[in-house]
């Protein structure tokens, strides 16, 4: 496996989930649904690296894990105080059908012990979020916590469920590196007020543990190590 | 007075939402204070709990499980909540049954992250069920009021609507919330597939008499009995039924602008609910839900003789009279 084809099984991905979770009416008020390259990657990162064919039943599980993180992400979108525009009203919803499409996914497969496994996750995210946002004495190791949660617990119990716990360690680190990472963008609309000096705090915290992981990554494919490297390497260097 | 009523009829099935109470606590808890806190503040609001009545009525006409019916009919009550809960956002809303809405008390992101975790522990109760067409029909019926309310967006403060249009949402809205709970509690008791037939389409139509008379009562009631100022489907750009009816008379247009608008003052929103009281709307939309009530009987008096079927029948006669 080279990197073209890593990159077009990523992509490809990415286009079944846009087109599973497609409704004209969100798609025509909401232009960007929250369908993310680097969780896409460490989602399939397992499939990747096995050379597992993804089809049939992983590909349903890994859409549906798909459509409940976009649920979970779109929701941090809505503004605390003023959320009555149409495309907040909208995006209230669009959580909601990508919540509906995930479950559907799984009803449809049969997958009981991954509904009752997500759905637990889905309230532990869910509770992280809310101590997250009124945390007044949150510190460095804190914020990780909450973080490593809200980022990777998805895509942890599909691993859990599936037999690819080996794979968690790297994920939990690179997924929540990045995101505080992206925490840092003033340009960005954030989800949560931060201080910055938790913030890199924070960062430095991750930046050690996942230099120390990535090392230990012994098993992966030198290809998926490049790749997972460079998405890393765009927020500093980790060598 | 109502309440007592509506508490009476619920008297032969005392231990079982007892029950249930219990349960929708127990799956409400959480290790997030705020979220707990959040979620018991709306269990405690209360409600008719219709949805897990409706289940566990259905379940009887099969092989009964108290344990088996409790996490069925758990499951649809927190469906409703956390959609309650998400509609306040979308609507902007303050109050819902004489209580301050979740993202009220707190903000719009606690109330969109407690209908998720809400949500969550729906999936959580049912997810102990290993039913295939359960979960099918759980899941088409979530994405179908989800559907129902991203359409409801599109026709928000639309006045050239028709008639099918506003029975086909509140078909997403409510009616099919309550077809699939009456259809839930028969599948999962294993019930004759004729018997879930006929109670899937009783659900449906008490359903669709149900939201009728909920939209007349946004009219008629007060905003003490509402829990909520009375019109508010109006003012939040929803044509309901009644409204169709005068929607195109001279004299209603200028409220309906100002609703629309949002430039109604409070002494106008109290000659628009004058002046639809007195339109003979309220008479005409009455007849529409008696109609679907009409419909609900029938299904029902193709169901063999039971505590059950004379429950439902009750239950069905209260829906179409209440007046909250």
């Amino acid at each position: 496996m080279n990197k073209q084809e890593v990159t077009a099984i990523i992509e490809n991905y990415m286009k079944s989930l846009q087109e599973v979770l497609r409704e004209p009416t969100l798609n025509r008020e909401i232009t960007d649904f929250p369908v993310d390259a680097d969780k896409a990657f460490y989602l399939l990162l397992p499939l990747l690296n096995e050379n597992r064919e993804f089809s049939g039943r992983l590909r349903g599980v890994t859409l549906s894990i798909g459509a409940i993180q976009a649920a979970l992400d779109i929701h941090d979108r809505i503004h605390r105080t003023e959320a009555t525009s149409p495309v907040q009203q909208l995006t209230v919803l669009a959580g909601d059908h990508f919540s509906g499409i995930h479950y559907r996914i799984l009803a449809e497969t049969g997958e009981f012990a991954l509904i009752r496994e997500l759905s637990k996750t889905i309230a532990h995210i869910n509770e992280q979020k809310t101590a997250l946002q009124n945390d007044t004495r949150l510190t460095a190791e804190r914020l990780v916590e909450r973080m490593t949660v809200i980022e990777t617990a998805c895509i942890s119990t599909f691993y859990s469920l599936y037999g690819f716990g080996s794979y968690r360690k790297l994920a939990e680190y690179a997924l929540t590196y990045i995101r505080l990472n992206e925490m840092t963008d003033p340009a960005a609309v954030q989800a949560f007020d931060i201080d910055g000096a938790v913030l890199r705090q924070a960062i430095d915290l991750q930046r050690e543990g996942l230099r120390q992981e990535l090392q230990r990554a012994d098993g992966l494919l030198e290809v998926l190590k490049e790749t997972a490297a460079q998405r890393l390497g765009a927020f500093d260097s980790l060598s | 007075m109502e309440k007592l009523k509506a508490m009476a009829l619920y008297t032969d099935f005392r231990k079982e939402l007892i029950h249930i109470e219990k349960e929708l606590e127990n799956a409400v808890q959480s290790d997030s204070p705020l979220i707990q806190q959040a979620s018991m503040h709306l269990l405690r609001a209360g409600g008719k709990r219709i949805r897990p009545i409706f289940v566990f009525l259905s379940s009887k006409f099969g092989t009964y499980s108290m344990e088996q019916t409790a996490k069925v009919a758990v499951s649809l009550e927190l469906v409703h909540m956390a959609s309650l809960v998400h509609d306040d956002v979308i609507d902007n809303s303050d109050m819902r049954r004489s209580r301050k809405t979740v993202k009220a008390k707190w903000d719009n992101r606690i109330a969109m992250y407690t209908g998720d975790f809400i949500f969550s522990r729906a999936l959580t109760s049912i997810g102990e069920i290993e039913m295939a067409p359960v979960h099918r029909l759980l899941a088409d019926t979530m994405l179908e009021i989800c559907k129902g309310e991203i359409i409801q967006f599109d026709y928000q403060r639309r006045t050239n609507q028709s008639f099918r249009d506003y029975l086909r949402r509140i078909k997403r809205k409510t009616a099919l919330l309550l077809s699939s709970s009456c259809e839930l509690g028969a599948l999962i008791s294993d019930a004759d597939p004729a018997v879930v037939r006929t109670l899937r389409n009783f659900g449906y139509y008490a359903g669709m008499a149900f939201q009728i008379v909920d939209d007349i009562l946004d009219f008629t009631s007060s905003d003490k009995q509402l829990g909520k100022p009375a019109g508010s489907d109006l003012l939040n750009g929803h044509m309901t039924l009644p409204i169709l009816y005068i929607r195109n008379e001279p004299d209603f247009q200028p409220y309906l602008t100002k609703s629309f608008d949002g430039t109604l003052t409070e002494k106008e929103r109290t000659a628009m609910l004058r002046y639809v009281r007195k339109s003979g709307a309220i008479e005409k939309a009455q007849e529409i839900s008696d109609l679907y009530l009409q419909k609900a009987a029938e299904e029902i008096s193709r169901l063999p003789e039971s505590e059950a079927k004379r429950a439902f029948e009750q239950i069905a006669e209260f829906l179409g009279k209440r007046t909250y």
